[in-house]
């Protein structure tokens, strides 16, 4: 693994592009896209957990759609009020 | 997201209500087996909304059985639910295809000659001159080359200074330029002759070279010779010569016509009936029965082009009948009235016959004669015409 991210470092490879860590984009505070998400926890309209491989994501709000969602990402809309992770203990 | 709209629209999709406890277990399986999920969101405690594509529902169903949610479908949309729903007018939409193509391919012809610019040549005789080349109803637009034929034609009629053939729409329209028929110019060197080119009474003969074959009083008749291109001299003998002479002659235009003061005339009462007719090509379609219910009537005929649009006629042709119901009755007139009928009917008939308007008015002298009969007058018009007559012609 370490050899690996020495050469993706040095070919300036995305990582999420090799590996499995999510990816998000937040765009104004209506719009969230996560990329390689492992599944959803929770989904409630002021409320969705979604799980990564890192940890979870929970994201508070009003309205909250998934608007798109394909095997590895997923856009979530709606008013985002706040967001915070939960790193996976290792 | 526009493409994916358009996509979604074509292959089909479904809009199904998603009830149950497990429903985060639900989006996880749908996840898992490549299933799009569009639009989700969550509606009530209990069920969510999404939109589906046609090809992964039956999937939707068979995951919703193993999390124990219920999947119902409460809208389709896209087009092949779309072709199933009109699956029976199948015939409809053949037509409606038929009917553009036929459109379309009925463009491709000509239905239409029209003819501009034309004052002394009719108009048939214009379109019969281009059918010959080729521009007639119902040839292909495509086969006509217009720069050619246009030069063809021209070369081939001499009367014609100008013709352009354009096509606009299913019309070809024809403009043409009549030539100014150049009078011929004898030169002066040239030996020639005058002859008279209309009949009539010589009243005056001023002859500047040559020797006058007639002499004031004379009547002549239309290619008399007037004034030969001779000279006699006592010292030269006869020579030939280019003959000069100013020549008026009176031209004389009669005719006389006679009426009786009781007359029948027609009178239009009012009614009128009304019949129409389709003409498609030479088959025609009546509306109306052939015989007409009045006793006495006048027709009027008047007939109309379909067209499409500004300018794509279509061989189909509207006639509209008008007969108008007359009664005839009888009119006396008086004296004065009769001659003034009579005298306005002779002025157009010899109009007609020698265009008497073509000579300048100052020099047309015009009188009439009316001479009393039992029951009615005779009215003799006659105009006296003064006029150059002569005209040169070559030896």
């Amino acid at each position: 693994m370490k050899e690996y991210n020495k050469i993706s470092k040095f070919l300036e490879i995305p990582r999420e592009v090799i590996s499995d860590i999510p990816k998000i984009t937040i765009t104004g505070f209506d719009e969230m896209i996560i990329e390689n998400f492992k599944g959803i926890l929770e989904y409630e309209d002021f409320f969705t957990r979604i799980s990564t491989s890192i940890g979870n994501i929970n994201i508070n709000g009003f309205n909250l759609k998934l608007n798109q969602m394909t095997d590895d990402d997923i856009l979530v809309s709606g008013k985002i009020e706040n967001i915070d992770f939960e790193g996976k203990q290792i | 997201m526009i493409f994916k709209i358009i996509y979604m629209f074509f292959a089909g999709y479904v809009t199904v209500n998603i009830e149950g406890f497990f429903i985060e277990r639900f989006l996880n399986i749908c996840r898992n087996k490549n299933i799009v999920l569009q639009d989700l969101h969550r509606e009530n405690n209990t069920y969510i909304k999404v939109k589906i594509l046609k090809s992964d529902f039956k999937e939707i169903r068979h995951i919703a059985r193993t999390t124990k949610c219920k999947a119902k479908i409460e809208k389709k949309s896209g087009i092949p639910f779309f072709l199933n729903k009109y699956r029976k007018r199948k015939i409809f939409a053949v037509a409606l295809i038929v009917i553009a193509i036929f459109i379309f391919g009925m463009t491709k012809f000509i239905w239409n000659v029209e003819v501009r610019g034309n004052e002394k040549i009719s108009k048939e005789e214009i379109i019969n001159l281009v059918s010959q080349y080729g521009i007639k109803k119902g040839k292909l637009k495509s086969s006509i080359n217009t720069e050619k034929l246009s030069n063809a034609i021209r070369l081939d009629r001499g009367d014609l200074s100008w013709i352009g053939i354009s096509i606009k729409g299913t019309n070809a329209i024809i403009t043409i330029e009549e030539a100014i028929e150049a009078p011929e110019i004898i030169d002066k060197n040239e030996m020639c002759n005058i002859i008279a080119k209309e009949d009539a009474i010589i009243s005056k003969i001023i002859v500047q070279s040559g020797t006058a074959k007639v002499s004031v009083g004379d009547e002549v008749k239309k290619g008399d010779l007037l004034v030969e291109g001779v000279m006699n001299g006592e010292h030269t003998g006869t020579r030939e010569v280019h003959a000069e002479a100013n020549i008026l002659g009176k031209i004389v235009y009669e005719k006389e016509k006679k009426e009786n003061f009781v007359q029948n005339i027609k009178v239009e009462t009012g009614n009128e009936e009304e019949k129409n007719e389709i003409c498609i090509n030479k088959f025609k379609i009546n509306f109306n029965k052939g015989v007409s219910k009045f006793k006495n009537y006048d027709t009027i005929t008047s007939s109309k082009k379909v067209k499409l649009f500004s300018n794509f006629y279509l061989p189909i042709e509207i006639k509209k009948i008008t007969n108008i119901e007359v009664v005839n009755e009888e009119k006396i007139y008086t004296e004065e009235e009769l001659k003034e009928k009579i005298i306005k009917e002779l002025e157009q008939e010899l109009e007609l016959e020698y265009q008497i308007s073509k000579y300048e008015e100052n020099n047309v002298n015009k009188t009439d004669y009316t001479s009393l009969q039992e029951d009615g007058i005779k009215v003799k018009l006659v105009y006296e015409i003064q006029e150059e007559i002569g005209e040169k012609q070559l030896k």
